[in-house]
C-alpha cells in the first residue's frame, strides 16, 4: 500500500544500518524525501556512503565516540535537561504509548529512543488519532527532537545522517502544522 | 479506511521507501498492544517507591544499600538500615549509582574497533560476533604462543568470572590486579607475615573506634571515604581519642589532631623506627605480651638501636619536642593504640614494605592486637561455594621459567603476576611473549604509572579485549568492548564481612539491565561455551547465589524476607593470655625469618629515597572524597561536586615563582612529560618541598564527556618507577616536577635544607 507518511521510514533510518541495510535505497529514498520536503541539496551530499563509513559515524554519534556520544538519541536527556536516562522524556513517552494501547517490545535500546517514538507516531498516523498525535507532538516529541538535532548538527556529521537530521525535522514541522490544521508553531 | 496523507510524499519516494524495503516493516516490530497498564501520570520523587535490598559497588567497600525504584525505574539509593556499618548511610558515590546506571555515555552494545587502537572509532557489533572473536582470538594466540601469553588485568566483584576462563585456557598470568600491586600490597604481605592474616587487604581489621589514641601516616581517611571506615574513625574521636597524624600535607584528618607532624617525604620509616627504639629503650612496651606472644624481639631491639630520635628529627625535618610528645601519647594509651596500618602504600618503592611492617611492630609492641582500639581478628561468616559458576578441570600449564613462581620478587605470587613483569614480558617477550591482554574493572592507562610504557604495550599485543561499563581509556585501546551491567543491574554472589560487626548479604539487580549489555557470569559462561570450557553450569545467577547462600541455611526468598542482610555476633578479641597467632610458630614474627630466608631484610631499615633534584619537587597524590580513582569522573553528580583537580602548592613557594591562587599551570617531570592545564590551590597546608593533586582526574578519553581534559592526571606524570623488593608493587612517590606558567619553565625554590644523609634524585634533565 502506497505508504501516507514517511515516519517508519525515518525511524528506520535511525536503527543502526546493518550488513542487511539496503543503504543505497535507504539514501536514494532519503535524498528523494529531501526534495519533496523541499530541501535543496548539493550533489556530493548525495552519494551514497559505505556501511562501514555509515556504522562507525552511526556510533560516534548514537553510541559512544570521542567527544562523549555525540547526539544522545533519547528524549530523557533533553526534556528537562537531566542529561541522563529514564527521566522525565522517558516518562513522557511511556505515558503516550500507554495511552494509545501500545507498550514498545524489548529491544535492547530505551524505548524513548527517536527510532521508537518515530515509529510511535506512525502508528498514531495510521490510526487517525488526531488527539492523541497533537499531544504527542505538541508535548513531547517536538520539545526535544531540535534540541537533539542541534546536537546531531554540531557534531558535523556525514552528510547521510546530516539531512536525516534535517528530513525528519521538516517532516515534523510539517505533520504538527497539518495536525493542528496551522494553529501551533513549531518551537 | 479513507487515509490521510499528512505529507505530499512523491511516487518516487514512495516507491524508494518501499524498495529500501523497510518502510511499514521493520518499524512496526519496535510495538506490541500493551499488556499491563502502567500509571498513566508521571510521578516523581521516592515516596511509595519499592524497596530492593543490594550492594554498592561505587567503590569497592561494599556497603549494603536499599534501592529505591518505581516504575522500573531506580529513583534513589539509601544505605540498608539494617546494616550494622553504615545503616541509611551511603557516601555521595554510593547516592551518585543513580548517574552510572542511566548515564548516556555508559557502553550500550558490543563494540569492534575500526580504527586505530586508542582512536575510540567502532562498530556496533551483535553479542554472538563479538563473543565469537574474543574465542577465536584466545584460542589463536594459545596455538600459536602457548598459554601463557594470555593474560587478565582485573578489579572488583564483576572480574571473578572471567578469571576462572583465563585459568582454564591454562595461563599463570589469570590474574594481576593492577589496583592491589599499585595499593594495598605491601602492608597485605607485611602484616600476613607478621600476624599470620592479613589485617589490611580490601578490608582492615582496625578498630578505630574504640581506640584511645591513633596513629595516622598519611591515611587521609574522610578524603579517603568508606562510609563504616570514617564512622568509626569519628566514633573514636567522639569518645576522646589523641590523634597523631604524620602527613607532609595538612590533611582532613590531620584538621582533627593532636599532634600534627609534617614529615618530610619518604622519611616515614626513619620516624617509625625511631619511635620502635624509644617505646624499647624507655620500657613503654607490653612485656607480658613481647615475652608470651612475639618472637625476634632482642634481634629487633638490636636492629633498631642506633635510631635516635634526635636522628629521626632531622631526618624528617620535625621538631624533637613533638616527635617526643607523639609516641609518649601513642604509649600512654596502649594497649588501646590504633597504629593504622595503612592502605594506599606505593609510595617509593623499595621501603614500603618496611614502613608497614614498621606499624606492625610497633603495633605488636603495644600489644594493641585482638583487644579494643587495636588491630583485631577477623569473624569468619559462613557462605558456599557454588561451583557451578566456576570452570571444571583447571590446570595451569608449566611454564619454562615462569612468570609468577620465577618471579624476581620472591613473595609476588602468592597475589598473582606482578602488574609490571607482564608489562614487560609484552615488550621484551621475556620471560616469554604476552600477546593477549583481558581487561575487566581498570582503568589501565590511568592505574598503572607510566601509561606511556603500557600504550606502547598495547600496540604490541595480537589482540585486547575489555568488559567495561563506561568508555573510558581502557576501551579505546581495546580491539573488542563487551558492555558489562553496572552492580544495580545484576547479582555477583553473596557478600561476607567479618569485621566488627560480621553480616552476610548479597548484590541482586534492582532493575532490569539498560541497553544491550551482559552480566560477567553470563559473559563467561558465553564465553566457556565457545572456547569448550566445561563448567559454569549455574543456568541463571540466581541459581549461583542461592548454591552460595545454602551454607548459612539462607535462600534468596528467606535472606530478602529478611531485609536482605544477616547480621552475626563478632568475635574480634582475645584473651591476651591465650592469643594464637597462624604463624608457623603461633606467634608475632617481629622479625620476619622468611624474608631473610630470601635475602630480604627480616626487620625493615631506613633507606633513604632520593630527594627531589634541584629545581623540582616531589610530586604526590591521594583519593577526594567524592571520586573512586579514575572510575568516576564523568559521574554527573559527582562531577558537580568535584568537575577537576588542583594543585596544591606552599603559598611561600607559590610566592617565590609568582603563582597565584587558581592560575592554571602545566607540570613537567623529571623526564619532560608535560601534564595538562591544572589550577593552582596556594596554600601553607602543605611542606614546600612537595604538591599534591587529587587522582582520577584529567582524563584523555574524549568519551568521557565531562571529564575529558579537565584537571591533571597524576599517571602521565610518573616515568620514573621503582619496584618494591617483596612484590613488585610500582612506586608512585618517585617523581618530581617543576612548574610552566606562560611556557615559562619555573624551577621550584628549594625551603627545607636538606640533610647530607638523604640523596638527590639523578635526574636527566636536571
Ligand atoms: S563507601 Fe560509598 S561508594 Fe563505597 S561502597 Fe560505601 S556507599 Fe558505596
Amino acid at each position: 500500500m502506497e505508504p501516507t507518511h514517511p515516519f517508519y521510514f525515518l525511524s528506520s533510518c535511525f536503527d543502526y544500518p546493518d550488513k542487511d541495510t539496503p543503504v543505497a535505497n535507504l539514501s536514494d529514498a532519503l535524498v528523494l524525501l529531501a526534495g519533496d520536503m523541499g530541501l535543496q541539496l548539493e550533489s556530493d551530499r548525495k552519494q551514497v556512503p559505505e556501511l562501514e563509513t555509515l556504522q562507525a559515524e552511526y556510533v560516534r554519534l548514537f553510541i559512544n565516540s570521542p567527544g562523549g556520544v555525540a547526539a544522545p538519541p533519547y528524549a530523557s536527556v533533553y526534556v528537562n535537561h537531566s542529561g541522563i536516562m529514564r527521566q522525565k522524556g522517558y516518562d513522557e513517552a511511556m505515558f503516550f504509548y500507554n495511552k494509545a494501547g501500545f507498550e514498545p517490545v524489548e529491544s535492547g535500546e530505551s524505548p524513548d529512543h527517536i527510532m521508537h517514538e518515530l515509529n510511535f507516531l506512525g502508528l498514531l498516523l495510521d490510526r487517525d488519532d488526531m488527539s492523541l498525535t497533537s499531544d504527542f507532538l505538541n508535548s513531547h516529541l517536538c520539545k526535544w527532537y531540535p534540541r537533539f538535532e542541534q546536537r546531531i548538527v554540531i557534531a558535523e556529521p556525514l552528510p547521510f545522517f546530516q539531512i536525516l537530521a534535517q528530513v525528519t525535522h521538516l517532516c515534523l514541522k510539517q505533520t504538527l502544522k497539518e495536525v493542528m490544521h496551522e494553529q501551533a508553531t513549531f518551537s | 479506511m479513507n487515509r490521510r496523507h499528512f505529507l505530499k510524499i512523491s511516487a518516487a519516494t514512495a516507491a524508494a521507501m518501499a524498495s529500501a524495503s523497510i518502510s511499514g516493516t521493520k518499524g512496526e516490530g519496535l510495538f506490541r498492544p500493551a499488556t499491563a497498564q502502567a500509571a498513566l501520570a508521571p510521578e516523581t520523587g521516592s515516596m511509595g517507591a519499592k524497596e530492593v535490598t543490594s550492594v554498592c559497588e561505587m567503590c569497592f567497600w561494599r556497603c549494603p544499600i536499599v534501592a529505591k525504584v518505581k516504575n522500573g525505574k531506580l529513583v534513589k539509593i539509601e544505605g540498608n538500615p539494617k546494616s550494622p556499618v553504615n545503616g541509611q548511610r551511603v557516601c555521595a558515590r554510593g547516592n551518585s549509582g543513580v548517574q552510572l546506571l542511566y548515564d548516556p555515555d555508559r557502553v550500550k552494545t558490543p563494540l569492534k574497533r575500526v580504527g586505530a587502537r586508542g582512536e575510540g572509532k567502532w562498530a556496533k557489533i551483535s553479542w554472538d560476533e563479538a563473543l565469537d572473536e574474543v574465542a577465536y582470538n584466545m584460542q589463536k594466540v594459545k596455538k600459536k604462543y602457548g598459554p601463557h601469553a594470555l593474560a587478565y588485568f582485573d578489579h572488583g566483584a564483576s572480574a571473578e568470572f572471567m578469571r576462572g576462563i583465563f585459568k582454564a585456557m591454562g595461563t599463570e598470568n589469570y590474574t594481576s590486579e593492577p589496583a592491589f600491586f599499585q595499593c594495598v600490597g605491601p602492608p597485605a604481605l607485611a602484616y600476613l607475615k607478621t600476624f599470620g592474616y592479613v589485617t589490611t587487604g580490601t578490608r582492615q581489621y582496625n578498630d578505630m573506634g574504640n581506640a584511645k589514641a591513633m596513629l595516622l601516616v598519611a591515611s587521609h581517611i574522610g578524603e579517603n571515604v568508606h562510609v563504616s571506615h570514617v564512622r568509626e574513625f569519628i566514633e573514636g574521636l567522639d569518645k576522646g581519642a589523641k590523634l597523631v597524624v604524620v602527613d607532609p600535607r595538612f590533611s582532613a584528618p590531620a584538621n582533627k589532631a593532636d599532634i600534627y607532624l609534617p614529615i618530610r617525604p619518604g622519611t616515614d620509616t626513619a620516624l617509625m623506627l625511631a619511635w620502635i627504639n624509644y617505646v624499647i629503650k624507655k620500657n613503654l612496651y607490653n612485656k607480658d605480651f613481647v615475652a608470651n606472644h612475639c618472637d625476634g624481639f632482642d634481634k629487633l631491639k638490636d636492629e633498631v638501636s642506633d635510631y635516635s630520635l634526635e636522628w629521626a628529627a632531622k631526618i624528617c625535618d620535625l621538631k624533637l619536642v613533638d616527635i617526643q610528645e607523639a609516641i609518649e601519647l601513642l604509649a600512654k594509651a596502649a594497649p588501646h593504640v590504633n597504629i593504622h596500618p595503612g592502605r594506599h602504600a606505593t609510595w617509593y618503592g623499595k621501603g614500603d614494605l618496611g614502613r608497614h611492617q614498621s606499624y606492625a611492630i610497633l603495633t605488636a609492641l603495644f600489644g594493641a592486637v585482638g583487644v579494643p582500639g587495636g588491630i583485631y581478628f577477623p569473624t569468619p561468616v559462613k557462605k558456599g561455594h557454588a561451583e557451578c559458576a566456576e570452570p571444571e578441570d583447571v590446570e595451569t600449564a608449566d611454564a619454562e621459567t615462569s612468570m609468577k613462581d620465577d618471579s624476581p620478587y620472591p613473595f609476588s605470587y602468592i597475589f598473582g603476576t606482578t602488574t609490571r613483569s607482564i608489562i614487560k614480558a609484552i615488550l621484551t617477550k621475556d620471560p616469554y611473549p604476552v600477546k593477549l591482554l583481558g581487561v575487566n574493572g581498570v582503568n589501565i592507562i590511568q592505574t598503572i604509572p607510566d601509561p606511556y610504557t603500557t600504550m606502547k604495550a598495547i600496540k604490541e599485543l595480537d589482540f585486547i579485549f575489555c568488559e567495561e561499563m563506561m568508555a573510558g581509556e581502557t576501551a579505546i585501546w581495546s580491539d573488542i568492548v563487551l558492555p558489562d551491567t553496572t552492580y544495580l543491574e545484576r547479582y555477583d554472589g553473596v557478600y561476607t564481612y567479618e569485621g566488627l560487626t560480621p553480616y552476610l548479604t548479597v548484590r541482586q539487580p534492582v532493575v532490569d539491565p539498560m541497553f544491550n549489555v551482559r552480566s560477567p557470569y553470563q559473559i563467561a559462561r558465553g564465553l566457556a561455551e565457545r572456547l569448550g570450557i566445561e563448567g559454569y553450569s549455574c543456568e541463571s545467577e540466581e541459581e549461583l547465589v542461592n548454591e552460595e547462600l545454602k551454607k548459612a541455611d539462607l535462600t534468596l526468598e528467606s535472606l530478602n524476607k529478611q531485609g536482605g542482610i544477616v547480621v552475626y555476633e563478632g568475635k574480634p578479641y582475645r584473651d591476651p593470655k591465650t592469643v594464637k597467632f597462624s604463624t608457623e610458630s603461633g606467634k608475632v614474627q617481629l622479625a620476619v625469618e622468611d624474608f631473610e630466608d630470601e635475602d630480604l631484610d627480616p626487620i625493615p631499615k631506613y633507606d633513604p629515597t632520593p630527594a627531589p633534584p634541584k629545581g623540582y619537587t616531589r610530586l604526590v597524590y591521594g583519593r577526594a572524597p567524592m571520586h573512586t580513582f579514575t572510575r568516576t569522573m564523568n559521574n554527573l553528580w559527582l562531577h558537580n561536586e568535584m568537575p577537576e583537580n588542583k594543585l596544591w602548592l606552599n603559598d611561600k613557594v607559590a610566592a617565590k615563582l609568582g603563582i597565584k591562587n587558581d592560575e592554571e599551570v602545566i607540570l613537567e617531570n623529571q623526564d619532560g612529560k608535560r601534564s595538562n592545564p591544572i589550577k593552582v590551590l596556594v596554600t601553607p597546608g602543605i611542606r614546600p618541598d612537595v604538591v599534591f593533586m587529587y587522582h582520577g582526574f584529567g582524563s584523555k578519553s574524549k568519551h568521557l564527556t565531562r571529564a575529558y581534559g579537565k584537571g591533571a592526571a597524576d599517571g602521565f606524570l610518573m616515568t620514573n618507577i621503582v619496584n618494591d623488593r617483596f612484590i613488585g608493587a610500582d612506586s608512585k612517590r618517585t617523581n618530581f616536577v617543576r612548574i610552566i606558567k606562560n611556557n615559562r619553565v619555573l624551577n621550584i625554590p628549594e625551603l627545607a635544607a636538606l640533610p647530607r644523609e638523604i640523596p638527590r634524585y639523578n635526574s636527566r634533565l636536571a
